[in-house]
């Protein structure tokens, strides 16, 4: 297999959480590579760190030592207005419970991010099937749809790398099943994702799968069988 | 991204925008109006005194001539002088009442320093008397332009014709005259053309001249009780245009800034050997100018003083307010941050905000201002006589204090927004419920135990601590306004006591013009009408000190510990006895003589020691024992005081016996007083209502908040059965604690903010004393517990009107 381009690359990662007896390891000596169009997924059980590990690649927290070197820039040295400048170019996030802002409409939540394009903005909406509902409020949508319209807001912005966690967790069967294939497609237009989630079954559709256990990688393989969207069971 | 968040913010925001917007229109409307009305007030006086009469040394003096003072316009520091013929006399009202005037000439031509503010004039009748009468006389005693009056002694009366009602800055002194009659319902101040006043003394010239009686009585009044009658036979001297000619009263303008002892000295050296000075008055020995530099003073310390305070008020207000939006707002500031919006965009929105709110409360505050402004001015200009204080708003005023709530504003927003730098991303991920936070172990062991309302209320508290404490502070600030206002009310009350009250403890004076009336006062203390009588020789007694004559107003009574006679020490404050021999001497007039206490003084030839001092604010008087005085020559009772069960069987009883005296009630000079003092006491009522209307609408906001926070349970509780009135109980905790917290704070912080506000308001003619009073204490408790009631009413009323169904549904 050809040598692929690292746009992501955590190095040596720790982040501890309480004092004394409180005292949690949320990521123990964690180190990986996320790879220029692949699909990685981060599996593991609750509480192993993956959370933690992707808010730290987001720029959402920082971590207590490591290197998060992302197109050769070290964003843990990063103060806090180039973080801002960072989330707000560099990368997209979808969280499981869509954080979406209930007191403004669909299209003024996908066009939130400063600088965002509302021509692509509309394109997003109608390619997550929900340009009807653009003028909406959030809470008048049903979960599946507020979750696509994060996925569009986080898509809304000059990154290449969309970071999602959990984003089917709050979601029934069918609209759980219906998030995962825009993914796909995503994926399939040439963007790069991280996805983390608990589920096996949804671990398949990745390129590449590390394991998390009790704030380590334990496995990082390559996906041999790289499954559907369609065809993820759970 | 400003554009897009601005508005669903502001209606999210809108009942807490209100609220803010209100409290800050409050303390800018109180700033504006304060200001407005006080600087209004302060300068119209200087103004106003300055062109209707400023007079630099009031002169008094027995009638001469005036080609005999010519030459009194170059004496160094007078600027310009007027002569008047000044004259008391009666006037009967057309209920045939008989009342006291004092009438002044004035020439047309030689009007330097005195002028008449015209409010309203009629018809001049060439066949009759015209004269002009001051506002609060007419007032006083329904008297209007048109109407005829007449004056005159004994049996002996002419009619006057009113042409003219003026204002004149001498009217403010009426009812702090230094003539004891001017009870000043029944005294006030007629001036009367030279022309006209020459109509009247050449009657009384021919009265005099004509009838025996007449001049009998004239000479009397003149003798017993000293009053300013002018000298018949140098009038009859001076021929038929008298007051052309002659003059009794010096009204001198000085030369701006020139020393006014000085001047004082300038003009006693000048007139020396030509008229016989009876009294002299500097600018501030002259009451009304003591009054109103006095008023402005107090005026000036409550305009600044507590609108600072309401805007410190306000900051608080407005910073706490926005940490709680703050704190409701953490998961959405969380997500604008991991969208990449910086820390900086969001707080644009919390300025923005606050600037649109105080801009909407400045033009509110306006509206505020201009109606208190009225309600203060016209006040104002019926309490200080003075007819042109403008009913405007300072627009200077408007500006600043318009530009400083935008500050304070602006201020308190940098303050209270510095909390959206701790909130990271991350916090984009908290539970929609909000953050439950974790109680200490103690509290937390301590309400394991507790009944369901202590719970309940110890958790509200401990979730969101800063709720509590904003309502806490918004009673606190209620509570030390209400008794900072409490204890200044206190404070005048005894200051009244001291220069008023407690010194006119009588309720009238009766003089009597008639040589022995002992049958008069016996029969009188067996009158169901009277309460209690003190008999007294008053005189005026001439008085050698330092080479000059005075004279002075003396009381010979026998007792002072009597119900009906108070004489205040040095210091105006503790009573002092009469001795058995010596005087007790007023300290104004201590001074004039220039003489202490164990010094003497000769009187009728004879030394007398100086016994005492007393602070006596106005209408000096001084005081022997009745011995003292029988010693000195005066042998019969020519006054007394007395208390009356029922003024008008007095009166007639009086009549009856056809007494010859002049009654003089304290009555009104006491209410008239009163009223003045009191004219400050308006801002007391506003300051209480607004720190009320303040606090009702903070602790409201509060506890609606405190509600949508404890919804779930409080419905939960609902649902399985709890009465309202048992959920309540929660914030009945609550506010007693905030009680209890707040009154340990409020009460010191009062204490030391009154005795500030005090010592500023004070002068040395009045100190306020700091008086604690549990009244006050108790009072201002009162009304803020009701302001808590009143805002768990509304609670209430909200709790019954919530939809149990959709309280308990779950949230996602
Ligand atoms: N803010 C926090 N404070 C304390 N502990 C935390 C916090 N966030 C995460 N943790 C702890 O760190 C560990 C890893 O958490 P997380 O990354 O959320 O796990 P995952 O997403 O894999 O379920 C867990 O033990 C969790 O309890
Ligand atoms: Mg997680």
């Amino acid at each position: 297999m050809e040598e692929k381009r690292v746009v992501i690359e955590a190095k040596n990662l720790n982040k501890v959480y309480g004092e004394g007896e409180a005292t949690t390891y949320a990521l123990k000596d964690v180190s990986i590579k996320v790879y220029e169009h692949e699909f990685l997924v981060i599996l593991g059980g609750s509480g192993s760190g993956k959370s933690t590990l992707l808010n730290m690649i987001g720029g959402m927290d920082k971590v207590d030592s490591g290197e998060i070197l992302v197109n050769g820039n070290d964003i843990v040295k990063f103060n806090d207005r180039e973080l801002t400048m960072y989330r707000r170019k560099e990368v997209g996030f979808v969280y499981q419970f869509f954080n979406l802002l209930n007191d403004i409409t669909v299209f003024q939540n996908v066009t939130l991010t400063p600088g965002s394009d509302k021509k692509r903005a509309l394109k997003l909406l109608r390619e997550v099937g929900l340009l009807d509902k653009k003028d909406k409020f959030p809470r008048q949508l049903s979960g599946g749809q507020q979750q696509r319209v994060a996925i569009a807001r986080a898509l809304n912005k000059d990154s290449d790398i969309l970071l999602c966690d959990e984003p089917t967790g709050a979601l029934d069967d069918a609209s759980g099943k219906a998030v995962l294939k825009l993914l796909e497609g995503i994926h399939n237009q040439g963007k790069t994702i991280v996805l983390v989630t608990h589920t096996k079954e949804i671990a398949q559709m990745a390129d590449r799968i590390i394991t998390m256990k009790n704030a380590k990688v334990v496995s990082d393989v390559i996906n041999k069988n790289v499954i559907k969207a369609e065809e993820v069971e759970w | 991204m400003f554009k897009t968040l601005f508005k669903p913010f502001l209606k999210r925001f809108i009942g807490l925008f209100f609220s803010m917007a209100f409290v800050s229109m409050l303390s800018v409307g109180l700033l504006v109006a304060f200001t407005s009305s006080m600087t209004n007030l302060s300068t119209t006086y200087r103004d106003y005194k300055n062109k209707y009469g400023a007079c630099d040394a009031l002169i008094t003096t027995n009638v001469g001539l005036r080609s005999s003072i010519e030459g009194l316009g170059v004496v160094e520091g007078v600027e310009a002088y007027d002569t008047r013929l000044t004259m008391d006399c009666f006037l009967k009202k057309s209920d045939d009442r008989t009342i006291t005037a004092r009438l002044f000439s004035y020439d047309k031509e030689m009007d330097h320093v005195f002028k008449r503010y015209v409010l309203k004039s009629g018809e001049v009748a060439p066949d009759k008397i015209n004269v002009s009468i001051v506002r609060k006389y007419a007032e006083n005693n329904g008297f209007n332009v048109g109407d005829t009056l007449r004056i005159g002694y004994a049996s002996f009366y002419i009619p006057i014709h009113i042409s003219e009602i003026i204002e004149t800055p001498e009217a403010m002194f009426v009812r702090a005259t230094d003539y004891i009659w001017s009870d000043s319902r029944d005294f006030g101040y007629i001036y009367l053309d030279q022309v006209e006043i020459d109509k009247v003394l050449a009657r009384v010239v021919k009265e005099y001249t004509d009838n025996p009686e007449f001049k009998e009585i004239y000479e009397k009044l003149q003798e017993t009780l000293g009053i300013e009658l002018p000298d018949i036979e140098k009038l009859i001297e001076v021929g038929n245009r008298y007051s052309s000619f002659v003059f009794n009263q010096i009204l001198v303008k000085s030369v701006r800034k020139y020393d006014q002892n000085k001047l004082m000295d300038n003009l006693k050296t000048f007139l020396n050997g030509k008229v016989e000075i009876k009294s002299a008055q500097k600018a501030n020995e002259q009451l009304y100018q003591v009054y109103m530099s006095n008023a402005v003073k107090q005026l000036r310390v409550a305009a600044t003083f507590l609108p600072a305070f309401f805007y410190l008020v306000t900051m608080v207000v407005i910073g706490l307010f926005l940490n709680q939006i703050i704190t409701s707002m953490t998961k959405e500031i969380g997500i604008m941050m991991s969208v990449g919006i910086a820390g900086k965009e969001i707080r644009k929105l919390f300025f923005a905000f606050t600037l649109l709110m105080t801009f909407v409360a400045s033009i509110l505050g306006m509206g505020v201002a201009v109606g208190l402004n009225i309600y203060l001015t016209s006040i104002f200009r019926a309490a200080y006589s003075i007819p042109t204080i403008p009913f405007t708003l300072n627009p200077w005023v408007c500006v600043l204090s318009a530009l400083s709530l935008i500050i304070v504003g602006q201020l308190s927003c940098l303050w209270s927004t510095a909390k959206i730098f701790k909130i990271t991303p991350k916090d984009a991920m908290l539970n929609n419920e909000s953050k439950r936070k974790k109680l200490p172990k103690w509290l937390d062991k301590f309400i394991d135990k507790a009944p369901m309302n202590i719970k309940l209320s110890t958790n509200s508290i401990a979730q969101n601590p800063r709720r509590f404490a904003v309502s806490t502070f918004s009673i606190f600030a209620a509570f030390t306004m209400i008794m900072v206002t409490g204890f200044f009310h206190t404070s005048k009350d005894e200051l009244i006591g001291q220069t008023l009250n407690r010194r006119w403890c009588y309720d009238a004076q009766v003089y009597l013009t008639e040589v022995d009336q002992t049958n008069l006062i016996d029969e009188l203390k067996k009158q169901p009408s009277v309460k209690e009588v003190e008999e007294g020789y008053f005189t005026y007694l001439k008085v050698t000190s330092g080479g000059n004559d005075f004279y002075l107003e003396t009381l010979g009574v026998d007792s002072s510990d009597g119900p009906l006679v108070y004489i205040p020490d040095s210091k105006g404050k503790k009573e002092m006895a009469i001795p058995d021999k010596g005087i007790i001497l007023s300290k104004n007039d201590a001074e004039r003589l220039k003489v202490k206490v164990g010094e003497t003084i000769k009187i009728n030839d004879k030394d007398i020691e100086v016994k005492g001092v007393s602070e006596q604010y106005f209408h000096m008087i001084q005081y022997m024992s009745r011995k003292q005085m029988q010693e000195l020559g005066i042998q019969y009772a020519t006054t007394f005081l007395v208390n009356v069960e029922n003024e008008t069987e007095f009166l007639s009883f009086l009549s009856e016996k056809d007494a010859k005296c002049l009654t003089v009630f304290t009555a009104s000079l006491k209410k008239d007083v009163n009223t003045v003092f009191r004219s400050v006491d308006v801002f007391v009522i506003i300051l209480i209502a607004f720190a009320l209307g303040m606090s009702f609408v903070i602790l409201n906001i509060m506890s609606q908040n405190a509600l949508m926070e404890q919804q779930r349970p409080i419905s939960v509780m609902r649902a399985i059965g709890f009465r309202i009135i048992n959920i309540s109980n929660i914030w009945t905790i609550e506010s007693f604690l905030q009680l209890l917290l707040s009154s340990l704070f409020a009460i010191p912080t009062s204490v030391g903010l009154s005795k500030i506000l005090f010592f500023l308001a004070s002068s040395k003619a009045q100190v306020y004393p700091f008086i604690f009073d549990w009244k006050v204490v108790v009072f201002g408790m009162l009304f803020v517990l009701a302001v808590i009631v009143a805002s768990h009413m509304i609670s209430m009323v909200t709790i019954r009107r919530w939809n149990l169904a959709d309280n308990t549904r779950s949230r996602e």
